[in-house]
């Protein structure tokens, strides 16, 4: 029980250096208030990660000293936001009836996709394959007293040591706080937090920037996609991959809408604490380097996103040169990785094999692409808001084309690497994929919204209609 | 008459409920069939082997299971959980501590199968779980 309160400290942590480094605008919003809610738990639990990293590596990681620096960095944090004046605020925003509703739902879909995360954990308490053969058994090296560098050991050969150290350094602080019990519930409700906050965000980004709608509605497509929602109880790290991705894609865009750097500087931190979570999330950095370079929108949010990631990313870059062993993808050679490039056989393999998975991320009636299609052609995308989503658009295209490459220099046996890992790639991409896909979507003028007593009001006066977005700039 | 933000909005509540109920009876499934991995069998099975073994103690691995078979793998990443935060290496040999884990899958001559190979019985646990000491360590 003390191991999960003591998760409130990265969290409130988060909060408050959310705020301090002005990331966000001071929300009067509901939406708003969502979006930071789940950016918190990202930065919150990706600074939290690294720092037990860092004291771990120094050899300093008892529980006096990382409870001591949590709760000074939390107090820091905190002074630094009293201390910034907010001028200006989100506007005040009502959810409408017909949000309220939708609100609900969202809520009741939240509950479901809890029992499923429930159900996976009764049937495999330590998680699924990946989860325990890697993550928390890594995290249990880390937990130890004086044997964290076993999670780096070469002699882990086949549970990757080279794998980024996020997750299980997350995992380990908080059984740390619970006398180093292991016990199985710290795991599992970790990755619960992990999937709430992306799923906050992406409700929170889309609400913030297309109205409350176009966000409930993006948070519901998101739990029915099953392979997303089954990850969570699997407690693998591609769902907390996925909420750097969806954080960093969606402050980004935030960043743009309002032509605010400074959201670009904590998008370029959480890229950068992505790429702490999983080897993916170094792809990911890059290619939203080059998306951002490749619009005008872009380039102006590319020295605030450079300035963000690169504290996190001399943080990887030290793990990889001074602690982890050689990853051994780069050591094969460059002779046979072109050969393999050059394989028309493997591109196949590979397009066949992502398009089969993508069709089955899901029930077919629950399909991302149908459901997203769907609100796509009902809030049919005008030329701003495809504007606005374009440099998303590249970001995950790019983002596709980086996994392509992967698989086709991978080590391993090309159609067992495609049978056992597409769906996790997937899963890693897809929320921000939403994200990108709903910022394009234009918001319904105030008068096609469902009935809502106070805007038929205003449209029996004769007001002029507003787009949502618009209004909560 | 419904707009369409009502319809639509309606329609993918409905979906996404009924893709979530599909994927609940699939776990709900699997969940009934307990846990594939057996962990919490392993973990009990290898409690007292864990217990003799220093807190900080680096363990080689062997046994009658060929870890290049699915049954074999599992078998040993499933040691290596239970004894972590020690270390379990595949290799016998590799563990600078002199410690080796023996994990059967059925009662051999335990004594002869370590002594092949270097090693001398330290304890047996009952149950396919032995410790032995390398030579010279």
């Amino acid at each position: 029980m003390i191991a999960l309160a003591s998760l409130v400290l990265p969290i409130g942590t988060g909060w408050v250096w959310c705020r301090a480094v002005g990331a966000l605008l001071a929300e009067r919003s509901w939406m708003a208030r969502i979006l930071h809610a789940g950016l918190a738990v990202a930065l919150g639990f990706g600074a939290s990660s690294a720092l037990f990293f860092l004291l771990s590596w120094a050899g300093i990681a008892s529980l006096p000293v990382i409870a001591t620096s949590e709760i000074t960095l939390l107090a820091a944090g905190a002074a630094l936001m009293t201390r910034r004046r907010e001028a200006d605020l989100t506007a005040p925003q009502r959810l409408t009836y017909f949000d309220f509703m939708l609100l609900a739902a969202l809520v009741a879909l939240m509950c479901l996709a809890g029992a499923v995360a429930a159900r996976t954990y009764a049937g495999a308490p330590h998680g699924r394959w990946d989860a325990w053969a890697i993550w928390n058994l890594r995290a249990r090296y880390f937990a130890g007293e004086g044997t964290w560098r076993n999670a780096v050991s070469p002699l882990l050969a086949e549970t990757h040591p080279d794998y980024p150290l996020a997750t299980s350094s997350l995992i380990a602080r908080t059984w740390l706080y619970g006398g180093r019990e292991f016990d199985t519930a710290v795991p599992l409700a970790i990755a619960a937090l992990y999937a709430l906050a992306t799923l906050l965000i992406l409700v929170g980004a889309v609400g913030t920037i297309r109205g409350p709608t176009l966000g409930l509605l993006a948070g519901c497509v998101l739990l029915g996609v099953g392979n997303w929602v089954a990850e969570i109880g699997s407690q693998y790290a591609d769902v907390p991959l996925s909420l750097y991705f969806v954080g960093a894609v969606s402050l980004l865009a935030t960043a743009i809408a309002t032509d605010r750097p400074r959201g670009a500087i904590l998008a370029g931190a959480l890229a950068g604490l992505g790429a702490f979570v999983k080897n993916e999330g170094l792809a990911f950095a890059a290619v939203v380097l080059i998306a951002l370079a490749l619009t005008a929108q872009g380039r102006r949010q590319w020295p605030a996103f450079a300035i963000g990631l690169a504290p996190a990313l001399a943080l990887v870059a030290a793990f990889k040169f001074f602690v982890a062993p050689s990853d051994p993808v780069l050591s094969q050679g460059s002779g046979l990785m072109l050969s393999k490039v050059a394989d028309l056989s493997r591109w196949s393999a590979i397009a066949s094999g992502f398009a089969s998975r993508i069709w089955t991320l899901s029930d077919w009636y629950a399909h991302p692409l149908l459901l997203a299609g769907a609100v796509l052609f009902f809030f049919r995308p005008n030329r701003e808001t495809r504007m606005q989503a374009m440099t998303l658009w590249i970001a995950s295209a790019l983002m596709l084309a980086a996994y392509l490459t992967a698989y086709v220099i991978t080590l391993s046996d090309l159609k067992w690497q495609i049978d056992t890992s597409t769906d996790r790639l997937l899963v890693q991409i897809l929320p921000a994929a939403l994200v990108s896909v709903f910022i394009a979507a234009a918001p319904l003028a105030v008068q096609e919204m469902p009935t809502a007593p106070k805007l038929q009001a205003s449209r029996k006066a004769g007001k002029k209609p507003v787009k949502a977005g618009r209004a909560n700039r | 008459m419904p707009n369409r933000a009502a319809i639509v909005s309606t329609a993918i509540v409905i979906l996404a409920a009924a893709g979530l109920l599909s994927l609940y009876q699939v776990v709900d499934a699997q969940a009934r069939q307990g846990d594939p991995y057996q962990i919490d069998t392993q973990l009990s099975r290898l409690q007292q082997a864990v217990a003799a073994l220093p807190p900080r103690a680096q363990a080689g691995y062997v046994s009658d299971m060929d870890l290049s078979t699915a049954r074999g793998l599992l078998a040993f990443n499933a040691a290596r959980y239970a004894l972590a935060p020690r270390l379990l290496t595949r290799d016998a040999m590799a563990a600078d501590t002199g410690w080796v884990l023996g994990n059967f899958s059925q009662a051999v001559d335990y004594a002869g199968f370590g002594a092949q190979r270097g090693l001398t019985l330290a304890q047996d646990f009952g149950n396919g779980v032995v410790l032995y000491r390398r030579a010279g360590k």
